[in-house]
């Protein structure tokens, strides 16, 4: 829901909500249009998704779990991360991508997820730095064609079939077809009339390649029978595979899994997607994954106003990188998730957390336990979540409800009304926040929303503006920890006496599980959920808890499940 | 015509593509003369403070308040528009940002109403203008938008046509080298040697028709949504190509001003990133440098240059200290440093005279540059605390060649930001009498 870039800015529709509100009624239901959080009918809502769903049943009306389970997926250019290291990939890092290549973040992300197409889409400058970002690389091709193709000192057409071949298969990420081939001869051939007529041959079929929609796009045709289920080929799916596990084009290993044919059934999926997570590039994905979940900006230190730096936000959002990715590679639940009193620490954030720092090193993160008064809770008190989640110089309460409503329980809140500045009470002088939130739910416009967010999010003062625990406010005042959860699913429903509580609450909450689902199900498709995907995202959780409530598990159940081998087209073709 | 390779290849050697290589073919077009019309778009975020812009007193008699001061030697080439609202806002829900920035200029909704991320559901008004424009003079580049900082997140502003963003360039250096490429001023560089380089540039045109082919070869199997993507795509290149067309069939623009000159950026290769915000005074300045300089070498009529760090200046170079993020400053009012809220506000003014200045700088035999032009100043709020989008601070520089009357303070109370566009349109030729959202317009404002 937050439509603002998830690069380098706070989350600003929050400003208007925690200074106005938000029509009240309205968040009592889901956003219009989505799935949300407590539609009665999703698997998230009063305890049914997950719990009673998966392979072993489902919710009432729905598909059995263990279908194929179809989804739509938009068509998605590929992001500049996985531009970079496509070009990388199909020149075996031979060659690099030129930075002309920058396009990206035109139209701002519904999930938060950078891969959504509106965030992608190729505006007239933009066709302009593909076509100047791929002359780069082609230039490049040429100087170094001696390295790319063995018979380059021949130099003659053979050559050039060879080396489109070979490199065509690599961008396509798959057998080029004889019409592509013949179309890129004949680009080769307009080199003919030059002094130079290989490289340059060369450097436009490379040139051509890389602005091509088959290297640009992730084109996924499929077969059909009916025109309703495509099921892709061992190609595409290679493809899916690749760029949701390492950002990139797929590498020849999985190329060659393709090629012969081994790269459709769930048990080689799952093969090669733990040959891929066991991958330094997997590493990199996974971060982004926390981040853009969370939607982390990139705070610099001179956001806050005391004890904050460029360096200490950056080793915030290593740390989480480090515990969600940790997570997620090993196997652990979502409880650990939500209520760890560990965490992983370099050793500017040991120092951050008061502990000792011997043997640490900064940018290495190791377990670590956070002093017992810190009140720690996996990521629900990560610091980087709470200082993003805050004010230049206080917590902003407002954001911090609405991270747990909308990232843990995926209830999106409802976009404020236009004129929700001039329904602003007036504070008397030296107002605490809780008071300024009793007098904003004073207001009956606001109240639907605030008596949802603000109670949660006030539970988390014991956090200051940097995320650091703390146990009085800059007044001397000491913080109040309390908070409640307003909700239909008994499960959460209640109030709660600190961060560390709600945490354990949520670890084991079934709602919460479903939305974690959703998180990865959005992340794995670039796009929003609707209640056409429960099925896929039943079978998700089932697999997590048929594992015993391993996120590595959930992550894995994407891609072994039918669901990815196979798309839907709405409305048909 | 026909253009030989070695024309080509003539002008591909690194800055020289385009009007040494018109000058040669196309003599005619090249010669046109009189100065053109122009557009500059000078915009920034978080609205003014408005109790210290509003001049006091109407007409030719009026003061500039602190806000405004930097364009004191300026005062009698500029009108100062107060009291203008955007009342399209009203009937968008969004936070505080996103339906501000959207319809700042076109005075459009999004194109989804419940989803504050869509695109605008209407071209952005300096496109309107610099589409128009094309048609009358076609110059190399429609227009060019340029960037402060960069990251324009929620605060795209600029649509070419319903739902169809147009992005700008953050980086000082790849803006310079865009601009500089189609001009070369004085007499035509040396012939090129035929390097690789130029060899592979000259056959562009071919690369282009292949990479349209697979376009067109490739829409089996998808949606109708994919389907539109893919055409998106495909008509932005169409649109690029059109954009370099003049260029390689040598339709020009006309003489560059005697005064085109192209002086070197400055900057780094390496150890300088344009999105440095600490050195946002430096990004602006090399901006401001290279606007003025595709205008006057008559590379496009039309340029923006929006600052889109919108929310976290650091003003490191005015030493106001800032402390703490500029939106949550912003936001309540200058907190305990009212003074250097201002003179925060205040720098923007100084960069826009800075625009103003080196334009006026410039003459172009019948007036200077900004004489010739209008260059507007808009920011997406009124009052920066109150974050509303009522009383927009409007200032249009220059006279459009004698088209607008200037040193005025006029006050448009109850007036839009509808009416704002369609004045410029009608001043630049148009006989608009709506623009945007409908049922907001009364036609021009009294302006005579």
């Amino acid at each position: 829901m937050n439509r603002s870039s998830f690069k380098g800015r706070a989350p600003d529709f929050l400003h208007l909500m925690m200074v106005a509100g938000i029509l009240g009624g309205a968040c009592s239901g889901s956003v219009a249009g989505r799935n949300g959080g407590d539609s009665d009918s999703g698997g998230g809502g009063g305890g049914t998704g997950g719990a009673g769903g998966g392979n072993s049943g489902g919710n009432a009306g729905e598909r059995p779990g263990g279908g194929p389970c179809p989804v739509e997926v938009p068509l998605r250019r590929l992001t500049v991360t996985q531009y970079q290291n496509s070009v990388a990939m199909i020149f075996d890092g031979k060659l690099s991508a030129s930075a002309k290549f920058p396009i990206g973040e035109q139209g701002s992300s519904v999930t938060g997820f950078s891969t959504e197409p509106a965030v992608n889409e190729v505006t007239k400058l933009g066709a302009e730095q593909v076509l100047d970002a791929s002359e780069d690389v082609a230039l490049a091709a040429m100087n170094k064609v001696s390295e790319l193709v063995s018979c380059a000192a021949v130099g003659d057409e053979s050559c050039a079939k060879t080396f489109i071949a070979t490199y065509g298969k690599m961008a396509f990420r798959r057998p080029l077809t004889a019409a592509e081939e013949t179309s890129l001869l004949g680009v080769y051939r307009k080199g003919s009339d030059t002094a130079e007529k290989f490289k340059v041959g060369i450097g436009l079929v490379t040139w051509t390649l890389l602005q091509s929609p088959q290297f640009l796009y992730l084109l996924e045709a499929g077969h059909s029978d009916d025109n309703t289920v495509f099921n892709l080929s061992d190609y595409e799916i290679a493809s899916r595979l690749s760029f949701l596990l390492w950002d990139s084009s797929p590498d020849k290993a999985l190329l060659d899994a393709a090629d012969a044919g081994r790269l459709h059934t769930s048990g080689d999926i799952r093969a090669q997607a733990e040959r891929l997570l066991g991958d330094a590039r997997a590493t990199a994905v996974l971060s982004r994954f926390g981040r853009e979940w969370s939607e982390l900006p990139v705070l610099a230190g001179k956001d806050r106003v005391g004890g904050f730096s460029d360096a200490l936000a950056n080793a915030q959002r290593g740390e989480l990188d480090a515990f969600v990715r940790d997570a997620f590679l090993n196997g652990k639940s979502i409880e650990y998730l939500l209520s760890s009193n560990t965490t992983l620490a370099d050793r500017q954030m040991a120092t951050f957390y008061g502990l000792p720092t011997s043997g640490m090193q900064d940018g290495r993160f190791d377990e670590v336990t956070p002093p017992d008064g810190n009140g720690h809770s996996g990521l629900l008190t990560m610091p980087a979540v709470l200082a993003a989640r805050s004010h230049s110089d206080e917590p902003a309460y407002v954001f911090r409800g609405t991270f747990v409503l909308e990232k843990l329980l995926c209830e999106e809140q409802p976009l404020p009304p236009a004129n929700a500045q001039s329904m602003l009470p007036t504070f008397p002088s030296g107002a605490t926040q809780r008071e300024k939130s009793t007098l904003i739910q004073g207001v009956g416009t606001c109240k639907g929303c605030h008596v949802r967010i603000d109670p949660i999010g006030h539970a988390f003062e014991g956090f200051d503006e940097i995320g650091k625990a703390r146990g009085n406010w800059p007044d001397g005042r000491a913080v109040d920890t309390t908070g409640e959860v307003v909700s239909v699913d008994d499960e959460i429903d209640g109030e709660f006496d600190s961060p560390k509580s709600l945490g354990a609450r949520l670890g084991k909450s079934a709602r919460v599980a479903s939305c974690v689902a959703r998180q990865v199900f959005r992340f794995s498709y670039s796009r929003h959920d609707e209640d056409a995907d429960q099925c896929a995202i039943n079978n998700m959780l089932g697999r997590y808890r048929d594992a015993g409530g391993s996120l590595t598990e959930m992550l894995l159940s994407v891609v072994q499940a039918d669901t990815f081998r196979t798309r839907t087209i709405s409305g048909g073709l | 015509m026909r253009i030989t390779r070695r024309t080509m290849l003539r002008g591909a050697g690194g800055v020289a593509i385009g009007l040494p290589f018109l000058e040669q073919t196309m003599p005619r077009a090249y010669a046109q003369t009189g100065a053109p019309k122009r557009l500059v778009v000078f915009i920034h975020g978080q609205g003014t403070m408005l109790s210290r812009w509003k001049p006091t007193g109407t007409g030719a008699n009026f003061a500039l308040p602190q806000m405004l001061s930097p364009l004191e030697s300026l005062k009698s080439k500029i009108n100062i528009w107060s009291d203008i609202d955007n009342k399209v806002r009203d009937a968008m829900r969004s936070n505080g940002h996103n339906a501000a920035g959207r319809s700042l200029l076109n005075a459009e909704v999004f194109t989804n109403p419940g989803d504050e991320s869509s695109a605008g559901a209407g071209p952005s008004v300096d496109q309107v203008i610099a589409q128009r424009l094309a048609k009358i003079r076609p110059m190399p580049m429609q227009s060019l938008e340029t960037q402060v900082v960069g990251g324009v997140g929620e605060y795209q502003m600029i649509f070419s046509a319903p739902g169809v963003r147009v992005s700008g360039m953050n980086d000082p250096r790849a803006v310079w080298t865009r601009i500089t490429r189609v001009v070369t001023p004085g007499t035509p560089p040396t012939p090129a040697q035929p390097t690789l380089a130029n060899m592979l540039h000259g056959k562009r045109t071919a690369v282009l028709d292949a990479v349209k082919e697979n376009f067109r070869q490739v829409k089996g199997n998808l949606g109708a949504a994919d389907k539109l993507r893919l055409d998106a795509h495909m008509a932005r290149i169409e649109e690029m190509e059109k954009g370099l067309a003049p260029l390689m069939a040598g339709a020009g623009g006309g003489t560059p001003a005697a005064s085109c000159t192209v002086k070197p950026h400055g900057l780094p290769a390496a150890g300088y990133s344009p999105s440095d915000g600490s050195k946002e005074n430096i990004h602006a300045d090399k901006q401001i440098d290279n606007v003025v300089m595709a205008l006057a070498c008559n590379v496009t009529p039309v340029a923006s240059i929006q600052f889109t760090n919108y929310h976290g200046p650091t003003f490191d170079w005015l030493n106001i200290g800032l402390g703490g993020n500029w939106h949550d400053r912003v936001h309540n009012g200058g907190g305990n440093n009212v003074e250097g809220m201002a003179k925060a506000f205040q720098w923007y003014g100084t960069m826009f005279a800075e625009l103003c200045k080196r334009m006026d700088a410039i003459d172009e035999g019948t007036g200077t540059m900004l004489d010739n032009s209008l260059v507007l100043w808009l920011s997406e709020f009124g009052d920066g605390g109150a974050h509303n989008c009522t009383k927009l601070p409007v200032v249009v520089a220059g006279g459009l060649g004698g088209a607008l009357k200037t040193g005025r303070h006029l006050n448009f109370a109850g007036r839009t930001h509808n009416d704002l566009f369609v004045t410029l349109l009608n001043l630049f030729g148009g006989v608009d009498k709506t623009f945007g959202v409908a049922g907001l317009n009364k036609g021009s404002l009294p302006i005579a």
